[in-house]
C-alpha cells in the first residue's frame, strides 16, 4: 500500500523523508480544518489596508498624523500574517494562504497611493512601449524614454493580451499583470524552498524573508519589466527543481520549463543574467562536490586532479547544467537578433558605479552620505536607525544561518550556492557609499535576498523551536516570547527595508515635489502633456526635464529627447543664456519644442537630477536653478511661447530654427 | 480519466470558446470582459498545457495552480513575439485568439489522450492538499467547506479591502491639486496670419477672463513677462471680453493677424476679471517664413 504524504503538523513535516516513510496509514490523521489562523489574521491585515488608505487620504490633504497611520497600517497588514506564516504548528495550507494574502495586501500599498493611473518613473517607460505596440501593431518600435525597452517586450505583450481579452484600461491592466507575476513569484519561491528543504516551515520562512526585501513593497510592484521577470525567474527555478525529483515526464517537463525560460529572456536582461549566474554557480559548486575527497588522506588538490565518474548522488542530480546551457543559448540568440542595445545600456549603467567604487577604495573621493536624498535632505533619525537596524539584523543573523548550512546541509550543492548568494548581501552594503552604487545595491537586493531568505530560514527552528509546543503551558509561554522576539526582528527588518528601498517622501501621496518621480506627476504636468497631443499632434521632438519627459512620452505621445536617444537636455536649460551653440544643438537634434517647468526653480530635485545624471550643478551649488535661467527663452528673438498654464510653458522654436536653417 | 473529470474538461473547453469569442469580439462590456478574459489569459492556457505536458497526479493543487498562472503569464509574454511576424501584426484581441487556441488545443489533446481510459463513476477518490493517491479502497472525507464564521471573516476582510480601494480612488480623483488656467495660441495658417487661441479653466470655480490679441512688427521693448503692451509698431488686433468658463470648460477662437511679415509677433494676454490690470497668462507666436 502506498503511503500518503500529509503534514498534519509542522513537526511531522520536519521529519526526514525516511522517517516520514515509516508512518503507517493509521497514523494519517483524518481530514480536518487546516485553515488555522488565516481568516482572523486576514481580517486584521485588511484593517491595516484600510488604515493605509486613510493615511493616503490624509497625506493628499496635507493633514497631520499621516506617518503614524501609514506605519501602523503597514505593520498591521504585514506583521501578524508574517509571524504566523513561520510559526510552529501552522498547517501547510494555512501558510500558503497567508503568503498569498500577504502578497495581495502588500501589493495594495502602492495601488492605494496612486490608484488613478500609472505614475512611477519606470512605469512611464513601459507604458510608452505598450502604447507603441498597440498603435503600430509591431514590436521593437523605438522608445524615446528608454531605448532598450522595446528589445524586451514580454511585459507589454502580457499587458496587451490582458487589455485585449478584458477591455481594461492600461491603469487597471498593469496592476493585474504585475499582481499575477508577484503571486507566481511568491508561490514559486515557497515551492522551491519546500522542494529544497523538505520543510514547509523553512519554505514559508524563506518566502517571508524574501518578501521583506527593501524593494518588494514599492519598486517591484510597479509596471516594469523586472516585476514580471522576477516571477518568471522564480518559476523557472521551482520547475527545474521539481522536475529533478524524478516523477516528472522527461520531455513534457522540459517543454514546460522552456516556455517560461524563453519568456524570461524576452522580458528582462538583468534578471535573466542573474538567474544564469546563479545556475552557473550551482553547477560549479556541484562539480566541486563531485571531486570531494572520499578518503581523508586525499587533499583537495589530489581530488581535483582525479578523473571521477559522474556521481549518482541524488543531491547532485538536480544540478542545472542543461538548463544553464539552454538559457545561455537563448540569451545569445536574443542578443544577436533583437537585444543588441542591451550591452551598451548595461555598461552605461554599471560603468559609473565601478568608477565610483574604485575612486572610493583609492580614497579619491569622500563616501556618499547615507540616508541623504538627492536634494541634500537628511532623513529623520528614527528612519536612519531603522534602516541601519534592518541591515544589521540581517547581517547579524547570517552567521547563524551559515552555521546551519554547514551543520545540516553541507552535502547539498544548492545550499552552498544559496549561501554564497546570501554573502552577496553584506558585500553589497558597501555600494551604498557611492551614488550610483547605491542604485545597484538596491537592485541587487531583489536577487541576493533569494540567498538571504534561504539561509536565514534555516535558523527558524533554532530561534523559535517547534518543540516548545510539546512542553505544556511553560512551553507555550516560552513559544509566545519567541514569537514576540521574531515579530520585533521582522518589524525592524521589514520597515527598515521599506525606508531603504524607497524614498520615504515617495511612499505617500502629496503635493508636487521638484524632481520627485511620482510626486512630480500632478494635474498641471499632465494637462500640459495632454495639450501637446491635442493641439500639436503626436511625434514632435521635445526637450524637457526628467519628469515631464515621461509625461510627454505617454500622455502627450511626443518624442522627448534625452542623452539616451538624441541629446542631453541639461545643456539647454542649465545655463543663464541661450546661445548659438544651444541653437545648433537643437537644430542638429531636430528639436522644435521646449517645455519649461518653472517650479524647478523652487527647490532642489529629490532624486538628485533635474534633467539627467551628470548634469552641471546650478551655481551657487546647493541652490535650485535660478528662475531667470528658465525664463530666458522669453527673451530669445523668434521663440514663441505658445502655451502657458502658470507653472509650465511651452516654446516653439520653429521660426528660429527655420530662419537660420 | 473519470467521467466527471472528462465532463469538467468539456465544460472548460466551452468556457474557453465563449471567453475567446467575448474577448476577440469585445462583447458584453467590461464586466463580461473581466469575467471571461482574466481566466482566459492568466490561468487556463497554462493549466491546460500543464495537463498535457505533466499529466501525472504527482502535482498537488497548489503546484498546479502556480504552474497554471506562471505558464499562462509566460505564454502571454510570448504571444506578441509569435504574432509579430504574422500578417496583421500584434493586437490584444489576436493575442486573446492565440491564447484561446492554445488552450483549446491542449484541452483537445488531454481529452483525446484519455478517451480510451474513461473510468465509470463510483471509484472517485477526493484527495486533500498534500496527499498522493492511495490504494483504491482508501477513501477520505471530502475537504470541508468553510464554516459560517470563516466565511463571515473572509467577507468582512474583502469588504475592508474594497472599502480601502474605493476610498483611495475617491480621494485621488477628487484631489485636483491647485487650480490653474491653460492658455495657448498656435499659428494655423502662417502665410495668412491665422492663429488659433484657446483657454481652459482648471480652477476650482468659474472664472471670467478678458483676452487681448495684439501684434507688433518691430523690436519689442520687453519679453512676455512685462505688463506693458509691446512697444514696437502694431497694436490691438482683437479683444474678447467677459469670457466666462466653468471648471473644466474650454474656449477656443481664431483670429487673423494682418500682414504677417517675418518677425511679426502676435501677443495674446489674458486677464482675470477680478484682477484686470495683472497679466494672468501670456502667449506669443512669432511669424517667420515656413513657421507653423
Amino acid at each position: 500500500m502506498r503511503r500518503g504524504r500529509i503534514f498534519p503538523s509542522e513537526r511531522r513535516a520536519d521529519l526526514s523523508a525516511a522517517e516520514r516513510e515509516q508512518l503507517s496509514q493509521e497514523e494519517l490523521l483524518p481530514l480536518r480544518d487546516t485553515w488555522g489562523w488565516f481568516f482572523p489574521l486576514f481580517l486584521v491585515a485588511a484593517a491595516g489596508v484600510l488604515i493605509l488608505a486613510l493615511a493616503d487620504e490624509r497625506a493628499r490633504a496635507s493633514a497631520p498624523g499621516v506617518l503614524p497611520l501609514f506605519w501602523g497600517g503597514l505593520l498591521l497588514a504585514y506583521l501578524p500574517m508574517a509571524v504566523r506564516t513561520l510559526a510552529p504548528g501552522a498547517w501547510r495550507r494555512e501558510r500558503i494562504a497567508l503568503l498569498v494574502a500577504l502578497t495581495v495586501v502588500l501589493s495594495l500599498v502602492k495601488l492605494l497611493e496612486q490608484p488613478a493611473g500609472l505614475s512611477f518613473f519606470d512605469e512611464f517607460i513601459h507604458w510608452r512601449s505598450l502604447i507603441d505596440l498597440q498603435q503600430s501593431h509591431s514590436l521593437f518600435t523605438p522608445n524615446p524614454l528608454l531605448p532598450v525597452s522595446p528589445s524586451y517586450p514580454g511585459l507589454e505583450s502580457a499587458a496587451a493580451a490582458v487589455i485585449g481579452a478584458t477591455g481594461l484600461p492600461v491603469a487597471a491592466a498593469a496592476p493585474v499583470v504585475v499582481g499575477a507575476a508577484r503571486l507566481v513569484l511568491v508561490l514559486s519561491l515557497f515551492l522551491f524552498f519546500e522542494q529544497a528543504s523538505g520543510s514547509t516551515r523553512v519554505a514559508a520562512a524563506g518566502t517571508v524573508l524574501y518578501i521583506s526585501n527593501p524593494r518588494f513593497v514599492f519598486f517591484d510592484d510597479q509596471f516594469a519589466y523586472e516585476s514580471l521577470a522576477l516571477g518568471l525567474a522564480a518559476f523557472v527555478l521551482y520547475l527545474h527543481l521539481r522536475r529533478s525529483r524524478g516523477d516528472a515526464p522527461a520531455s513534457g517537463s522540459w517543454v514546460l520549463l522552456a516556455i517560461p525560460v524563453l519568456a524570461l529572456v524576452v522580458t528582462h536582461h538583468l534578471t535573466t543574467y542573474a538567474l544564469l549566474g546563479f545556475l552557473v554557480l550551482w553547477v560549479v559548486v556541484a562539480e566541486l562536490f563531485r571531486r570531494l575527497p572520499r578518503r581523508p588522506a586525499l587533499g583537495w588538490g589530489q581530488a581535483l586532479r582525479l578523473a571521477r565518474p559522474p556521481s549518482r548522488d541524488p543531491e547532485l542530480a538536480a544540478e542545472p547544467l542543461a538548463l544553464a546551457v539552454f538559457i545561455l543559448a537563448a540569451v545569445v540568440m536574443w542578443l544577436a537578433t533583437a537585444g543588441w542595445a542591451t550591452l551598451g545600456y548595461l555598461l552605461g549603467a554599471i560603468g559609473p558605479s565601478i568608477q565610483e567604487v574604485a575612486a572610493l577604495l583609492l580614497q579619491h573621493g569622500p563616501p556618499r552620505q547615507l540616508f541623504q536624498g538627492g536634494n541634500g535632505q537628511l532623513q529623520p533619525l528614527w528612519q536612519r536607525v531603522l534602516g541601519l537596524g534592518s541591515a544589521l539584523f540581517l547581517v547579524g543573523m547570517l552567521p547563524l544561518g551559515l552555521a546551519q548550512v554547514w551543520r545540516h546541509w553541507r552535502r547539498q550543492p544548492l545550499a552552498w550556492a544559496l549561501a554564497l548568494v546570501a554573502l552577496g548581501y553584506p558585500a553589497s552594503l558597501g555600494l551604498h557609499f557611492t551614488a550610483n552604487g547605491a542604485q545597484i545595491a538596491d537592485r541587487l537586493s531583489q536577487l541576493v535576498f533569494l540567498g538571504v531568505g534561504a539561509v536565514l530560514a534555516l535558523t527558524i527552528d533554532l530561534v523559535w523551536p517547534a518543540g516548545l509546543l510539546d512542553r505544556g503551558r511553560a512551553g507555550l509561554r516560552r513559544s509566545g516570547i519567541r514569537a514576540l522576539g521574531v515579530a520585533g526582528w521582522l518589524s525592524v527588518v521589514f520597515s527598515g527595508g521599506v525606508l531603504v528601498g524607497w524614498a520615504p517622501q515617495l511612499s505617500l501621496p502629496g503635493p508636487y515635489l521638484v524632481g520627485g518621480d511620482n510626486r512630480s506627476v500632478d494635474t498641471i504636468s499632465i494637462a500640459a502633456a495632454v495639450w501637446t497631443r491635442q493641439q500639436l499632434g503626436p511625434g514632435n521632438r521635445f526637450a524637457a526635464d526628467r519628469d515631464n519627459r515621461s509625461l510627454l512620452g505617454t500622455y502627450g505621445d511626443q518624442y522627448p529627447v534625452s542623452e539616451d536617444n538624441v541629446m542631453p537636455n541639461a545643456q539647454i536649460f542649465l545655463s543663464p543664456t541661450f546661445d548659438r551653440y544651444d541653437l545648433s544643438l537643437l537644430r542638429r537634434s531636430r528639436v522644435r519644442y521646449l517645455l519649461v517647468d518653472r517650479r524647478l526653480s523652487t527647490a532642489l530635485p529629490l532624486v538628485g537630477t533635474y534633467y539627467e545624471p551628470g548634469e552641471p550643478v546650478p551655481q551657487p551649488a546647493g541652490h535650485p536653478i535660478p528662475a531667470g535661467w528658465l525664463d530666458k527663452f522669453d527673451s530669445v528673438p523668434g521663440a514663441s511661447r505658445i502655451y502657458d498654464n502658470g507653472d509650465i510653458r511651452i516654446y516653439d522654436l520653429g521660426a528660429l530654427l527655420d530662419a537660420r536653417g | 480519466m473519470r467521467v466527471a473529470e472528462r465532463r469538467a474538461w468539456l465544460v472548460l473547453a466551452g468556457f474557453v470558446v465563449l471567453a475567446t469569442a467575448v474577448g476577440a469580439a469585445g462583447w458584453g462590456g467590461l464586466f463580461l470582459g473581466i469575467l471571461f478574459g482574466l481566466p482566459l489569459v492568466l490561468v487556463i492556457p497554462g493549466f491546460a498545457l500543464a495537463a498535457v505536458l505533466w499529466p501525472s497526479g504527482s502535482l498537488g493543487r497548489v503546484e498546479r495552480g502556480a504552474i497554471a498562472i506562471g505558464l499562462s503569464l509566460a505564454l502571454a509574454a510570448l504571444s506578441a513575439l509569435a504574432l509579430n511576424w504574422l500578417p496583421g501584426g500584434v493586437d490584444g484581441r489576436r493575442s486573446t485568439l492565440l491564447l484561446g487556441t492554445v488552450a483549446l488545443a491542449a484541452i483537445g489533446i488531454v481529452l483525446e489522450r484519455d478517451r480510451r481510459h474513461v473510468v465509470p463513476e463510483g471509484r472517485e477518490v477526493v484527495l486533500e492538499e498534500g496527499e498522493v493517491a492511495l490504494s483504491p479502497g482508501a477513501r477520505f472525507r471530502r475537504a470541508t467547506p468553510l464554516r459560517p464564521r470563516q466565511m463571515a471573516m473572509l467577507g468582512a476582510a474583502l469588504g475592508l479591502v474594497v472599502a480601502a480601494v474605493v476610498l483611495a480612488v475617491h480621494s485621488a480623483t477628487t484631489d485636483l491639486g491647485p487650480g490653474f488656467t491653460q492658455a495657448w495660441m498656435v499659428a494655423q495658417q502662417p502665410a495668412t496670419g491665422e492663429v488659433a487661441v484657446g483657454l481652459q479653466n482648471e480652477e476650482h470655480q468659474a472664472r471670467t477672463y478678458d483676452l487681448q490679441l495684439s501684434v507688433q512688427t518691430g523690436p519689442t521693448g520687453q519679453g512676455p513677462q512685462g505688463g506693458t503692451p509691446p512697444s514696437g509698431q502694431g497694436g490691438l488686433v482683437r479683444e474678447w471680453k467677459r469670457v466666462r468658463l466653468s471648471p473644466g470648460q474650454k474656449w477656443t477662437a481664431t483670429a487673423t493677424v494682418p500682414n504677417p511679415a517675418p518677425g511679426t509677433v502676435a501677443d495674446l494676454r489674458v486677464y482675470r476679471a477680478d484682477a484686470p490690470t495683472h497679466v494672468y497668462r501670456q502667449v506669443q507666436v512669432t511669424f517667420e517664413a515656413g513657421a507653423r
